[in-house]
């Protein structure tokens, strides 16, 4: 009888002037028969009488009082008729720790950059940087659309001074140590960040955005080597930003697709791990450059289709500024 | 030697280019790339060659064959090997169906505009271990300047085609269709048209100079030792300044008789482009055939020669309008490859036009880069339509794939209908902001070549 949406009883046998309330009390039910809520079995049951007692064909047009007041009880209960975004409200919570671990990565690793830049060890020097990457590079699902000032000045491009990419023109393009002022920038805006990040709001609407927004950008050509190429590590940002998308979907969203739209979850899911399977190769020359963009723009492809089934937009592929 | 052979190359090496306004270049730095450090593609050119088609000239549109065949020309796919894992096409060396003057690709070119198809790079089958690059031609004309290849090896241009695809670049054995397409597209090609030319390929004399009408006179005379030998003997007025021979003229070997129509755009000059300008190609004959040319006569033919190598605006700039047109030309492909369910083809279409809407996207700088500031919003839309437009064109693709022909065709006309007016004028107020803009452009490629100058390595 319920359609797969959740919010259609097209063939309900009620007549057209009750089954307008019908409807949205079904669409309310289905939501939490499929486990969107977490709800009790008295509410389950409350709802199974109304649809019970509607379905009825000599009680159609009158609801019995007690229901009635059992339908106020459960309708000023439930929290949001909005279903999806109330769960995955919470789930953005479970996502904020990894951001501040990933976050937090990035940060230790542009000190120990600091330390190993004061030491005149390029080497070590070198190896900093790149552990920062990985931590920074986890999180740009966040980054780019929810802080683009700290993200232009952390991760400017091109930009021969300041942050990532000019401290990385002269440890690996001059190999000289004399980036002490870039890498105290670095650490004062990684610290404002990793600050920001224990409160700062996760709307999902927005991390969605940002996994779509990455997944397109890893599926861009890297035919000339790519941000970090002088650093030759380019490929490693595509791999942290692969597994960063992985992580956020995972965590945010996986749970609300497989209940709302598990045929798309599934496509959503092998799609994902394509994705982390193409960038697994040994050099950015390997990488099957129109296979990966295929797998990227698919990807995005059923993220946009599959985000309404759980009450999103489909993500936008840039973020305001201002928002 | 032949003497015929000498008039020809006489006139073989003549091009001279008109001081062609390349904005900053930028080279690849090559630490992780396919393509070697110091490769020179010359990709952020704000000057492209202007494209003018046959079909188009008279008023008429592009065939469903000849817009195949442009996307193919545009397409890494089409090509195979480390060509194809550097995203070169066909178009990478022959912008817009023209040369690529400023190409260089260091182990592979001698000098900027010249390239050696049989490297071990592109095609291990087909290295024969000699540096010996030639130079990238003009395709404008080119139905009209058979035999094809530097020295005419092909009778046939659809043969040509397929050598350069599968041994020079090896690329897989192209589909029947994609080679005809491509021989359509080229051949749809034209010459810019030369108003200093009248019919039979003489000056008009209301335009000409009098050193130029001087040099045309040299033009048609006979060489002093080899009477039965002039310039015009080989590149000959009537037939597109070709005779469609080859000729040794000291270079090597025996060499096809190049078209002077264009030439002014087509440098550098000689089958390996070892000459610059069209004095150096004067010289060059003069001593071979013992002419005994004087100064003066010298500067009189390099005067006919740049008459005769005109063409009405060679270069027009690249912009928002530019792309669009062809991104919207490429398009137009699907409106019969779907109801055809030609996967194969809608497959490639996709591909192409993804890419150059990708490309396209990245010509507004988003908010992490320096070198713009201004236009965030107007950078912001512009970028979002093209990205959308790179789904929507994917989602064609895997609707035509699961058989879905109306909802590939329902996306089809959205694209159409975005393409016509809503996605340039979104484009168009943010062009200030864009790589198209001069100043954006060179702030831009001055911060990146700054970051990855190798001289930096060094010092800084």
């Amino acid at each position: 009888m319920l359609d797969e949406g959740g919010c259609g009883v097209m063939e309900d046998p009620l007549s057209a002037h009750s089954g307008k309330r019908v409807l949205k009390v079904m669409a309310m039910s289905n939501s939490l028969g499929r486990g969107t809520f977490n709800v009790t079995p008295l509410l389950r049951w409350t709802f199974d009488c109304v649809i019970r007692h509607t379905q009825s064909a000599r009680r159609r047009f009158i609801l019995h009082p007690a229901l009635l007041c059992l339908v106020a009880v459960t309708a000023a209960w439930v929290p949001d008729a909005n279903a999806g975004p109330s769960v995955l409200d919470g789930a953005t919570e479970a996502y904020r720790r990894h951001l501040i671990e990933d976050l937090g990565r990035a940060l230790t690793g542009a000190k120990l950059l600091r330390d190993r830049l004061e030491a005149h060890d390029l080497d070590g020097a070198k190896r900093a940087w790149i552990e920062s990457r990985i931590g920074w590079e986890r999180s740009e699902v966040f980054t780019s659309g929810f802080v683009p000032d700290l993200d232009r000045e952390i991760d400017a491009w091109p930009n021969a001074r300041h942050g990532f990419h000019g401290i990385e023109a002269t440890l690996f393009g001059a190999n000289r140590t004399d980036a002490r002022e870039e890498t105290d920038a670095l650490i004062a805006h990684l610290a404002d960040l990793y600050a920001q990040i224990h409160d700062i709001p996760l709307p999902p609407q927005r991390l969605l955005n940002g996994i779509a927004r990455l997944a397109f950008e890893i599926g861009g050509s890297k035919a000339d080597g790519g941000e970090s190429r002088l650093s030759g590590t380019s490929l490693n940002d595509m791999q942290s930003n692969a597994d960063g998308i992985a992580l956020a979907y995972q965590i945010v969203f996986s749970e609300a697709f497989e209940a709302d739209a598990p045929d798309l979850a599934e496509a959503a899911r092998a799609a994902i791990l394509r994705l982390q399977a193409a960038v697994r190769v040994v050099a950015l020359r390997n990488i099957e450059s129109e296979k990966l963009r295929a797998d990227s723009e698919a990807l995005v492809a059923i993220l946009r289709r599959a985000a309404p089934a759980i009450g999103l937009d489909q993500p936008a592929l840039e973020e305001a500024a201002a928002q | 030697m032949n003497v015929r052979s000498i008039l020809c190359t006489l006139a073989l090496g003549l091009l001279l280019a008109l001081p062609i306004r390349y904005s900053h270049s930028f080279p690849l730095s090559g630490d992780d790339t396919i393509l070697p450090s110091g490769t020179e593609l010359n990709e952020d050119a704000l000057a492209r060659p202007r494209e003018v088609f046959h079909s188009e000239f008279f008023g008429g549109r592009k065939s469903y064959l000849v817009n195949l065949g442009d996307v193919a020309f545009n397409s890494p796919a089409v090509l195979g090997g480390a060509a194809r894992q550097a995203a070169m096409s066909c178009a990478t060396c022959h912008v817009n169906g023209v040369s690529n003057p400023k190409l260089f690709i260091p182990g592979m070119s001698t000098r900027p505009g010249n390239f050696d198809t049989t490297s071990l790079s592109f095609n291990p089958k087909a290295f024969n271990s000699l540096l010996d690059p030639i130079r990238i031609p003009s395709l404008r004309g080119a139905r009209y300047l058979g035999p094809y290849g530097h020295d005419g090896r092909f009778a046939s241009l659809r043969d040509f085609l397929r050598n350069v695809i599968v041994n020079e670049f090896a690329g897989a054995e192209p589909e029947p269709q994609i080679l005809d397409a491509l021989v359509a597209y080229i051949q749809d090609i034209d010459f810019l048209r030369n108003p200093r030319l009248g019919p039979g390929g003489m000056l008009a004399e209301a335009y000409a100079s009098d050193a130029e009408l001087r040099g045309e006179a040299l033009f048609f005379k006979p060489f002093p030792r080899r009477p039965t030998l002039s310039c015009a003997a080989c590149h000959v007025p009537t037939g597109a300044f070709v005779d469609h021979l080859q000729h040794d003229v000291g270079t090597g070997g025996l060499i096809k008789t190049p078209t002077l129509l264009n030439a002014n755009f087509n440098g550098p000059y000689f089958h390996d482009g070892r000459y610059d300008s069209y004095d150096e190609v004067v010289a060059h004959f003069d001593g071979l055939f013992d002419l005994h040319l004087s100064a003066s006569d010298q500067q009189d033919l390099v005067a006919y020669l740049t008459a005769v190598g005109d063409g009405e605006r060679p270069y027009e700039r690249d912009g928002v309008a530019l792309r669009m047109k062809e991104i919207s030309d490429f398009i137009s492909v699907l409106e019969q490859a779907i109801p055809a369910r030609d996967t194969a083809v809608v497959s490639l279409v996709v591909a192409t036009v993804g890419a150059e809407l990708r490309e396209l996207a990245e010509r507004f700088p988003d908010h992490r880069n320096a070198a713009v500031s201004g236009g965030q919003q107007e950078r912001r839309a512009a970028r979002m339509a093209l990205k959308d437009l790179v789904l929507m064109c994917r989602q064609i693709e895997l609707a035509v794939s699961a058989g879905r022909l109306d909802e590939a065709a329902g996306e089809l006309r959205k694209i159409t209908e975005l393409t016509f007016i809503p996605v340039p004028a979104l484009l168009k107020k943010a062009e200030p902001w864009s790589l198209f803009n001069a100043g954006v452009h060179d702030a831009h490629y001055g911060a990146l070549g700054q970051m990855l100058q190798p001289a930096d390595k060094s010092s800084r």
